[in-house]
């Protein structure tokens, strides 16, 4: 922009239009910077969903635990079976583990099965109390769950021997699978529970 | 002439100098480095989260094992990790096996005394220890510590 002044007249202001390569120049610069923050900003989306996947994982993970855990404590013996075959109190198979609970507030025992619905790594994990309507703990972010039944005798000369020790071995991957195309961090859940009072009732 | 200058004084613009560049990136810095930490603050949160998880999860399960086993049975002493080995026998003096699952960077350690009442031993004590080992050389360091009383029912 310039400043021009003629004699007897009044001065006026010529404007310069920008050059292509000015254009060019400013385009180039706008479209780095913009792109730049497209590709921030779509990065901070996707990991903001796939720690969203990975937080959801976990928390599921971790009630599936703390539930499975607390009622394993609170397993007692099968009245239902003879007392030389009552360590098979708890009857587990690929898809399905199903023990008795002794619960406060109901004063009875009641029948607890955990399912496991295995799918293409979406697979869901429930808990149903006497047969009630199944509680969905895992919805669709398991990828593999194997969980067995394992049993030792004690042998011992000092008090406490000829007892049985019972656990049940857990492995699971648990995460990331649960909306379409994000993936979350996938955990691994590997332990084993102990049914404590199950098996001081036993021995 | 006055106004003359008041024009060329509208018109003029002067460029901005290197200090007030320097605070205005400043400035904005100032702004977006908290906007910044947020999401790897939100991502650290997310691995502590897990490695809480995976340290409970292990100190539960060498803890309820303990609990389960007879009384007489378990014994006293200081347990590194080394010897907290899956179907490795507890100590000498006991039948016991550790029963635990291989977990990868957890350190256990775990202690276990007797409490007496009047010459009676009325209770052991159990103290478990896990540590996380981190994914680098430095390790998180991140430890539970699970401590129960195992009561003399008999």
């Amino acid at each position: 922009m310039t400043v021009s002044r003629e004699s007897g007249k009044r001065p006026y202001i010529r404007y310069r239009g920008f050059t292509l390569v000015e254009m060019l120049v400013v385009m180039a610069i706008a479209a780095l910077l913009i792109g730049g923050i497209v590709q921030l900003l779509t990065q901070f989306r996707r990991g903001f969903s796939k720690g969203e996947e990975t937080g959801v994982a976990l928390q599921e993970a971790g009630l599936f635990l703390a539930m499975l855990r607390n009622d394993l404590i609170n397993a007692v013996p099968d009245r239902s079976l003879p007392p030389e075959r009552r360590h098979e109190s708890i009857r587990v198979t690929p898809t399905d583990i199903s023990f008795s609970v002794y619960t406060g507030d109901r004063d009875r025992t009641a029948r607890i099965t955990y399912s496991y619905q295995p799918a293409d790594a979406r697979g869901s994990i429930s808990r149903t109390i006497d047969g009630e309507r199944p509680r969905i703990l895992v919805n669709g972010r398991v990828a593999s769950l194997t969980w067995e039944l394992c049993t030792e005798p004690i042998f011992s000369s000092r008090p406490g021997s000829g007892t049985r020790c019972l656990w049940l071995d857990i492995q699971a991957h648990i995460g990331g699978q649960g909306k379409a195309g994000v993936k979350g961090r996938e955990l691994l859940l590997t332990t084993k529970l102990f049914p404590v009072r199950l098996i001081r009732q036993l021995n | 002439m006055s106004g003359m200058n008041n024009i060329f004084m509208r018109l003029y613009r002067r460029a901005l100098t290197l200090v007030e560049i320097l605070v205005a990136v400043g400035l904005l810095s100032a702004v977006m480095i908290p906007v910044m930490l947020t999401f790897g603050a939100g991502s650290r949160g997310l691995t502590m989260s897990a490695e809480d998880l995976t340290t409970h999860t292990a100190a539960l399960e060498l803890v309820e094992q303990m609990m389960a086993a007879p009384f007489d049975l378990v014994p006293t002493g200081v347990f590194s990790h080394d010897r907290i080995r899956d179907g490795q026998t507890m100590s000498p003096t006991t039948p016991l096996q550790f029963h635990v699952s291989d977990v990868p960077d957890i350190e256990r350690r775990m202690t276990v005394s007797e409490v007496s009442k009047n010459g009676v031993v009325r209770f052991k004590k159990i103290v478990v220890t896990v540590t996380m080992a981190g994914r680098d050389a430095k390790g998180s360091g991140r430890s539970v510590t699970v401590k129960t009383l195992l009561a003399k029912e008999n």
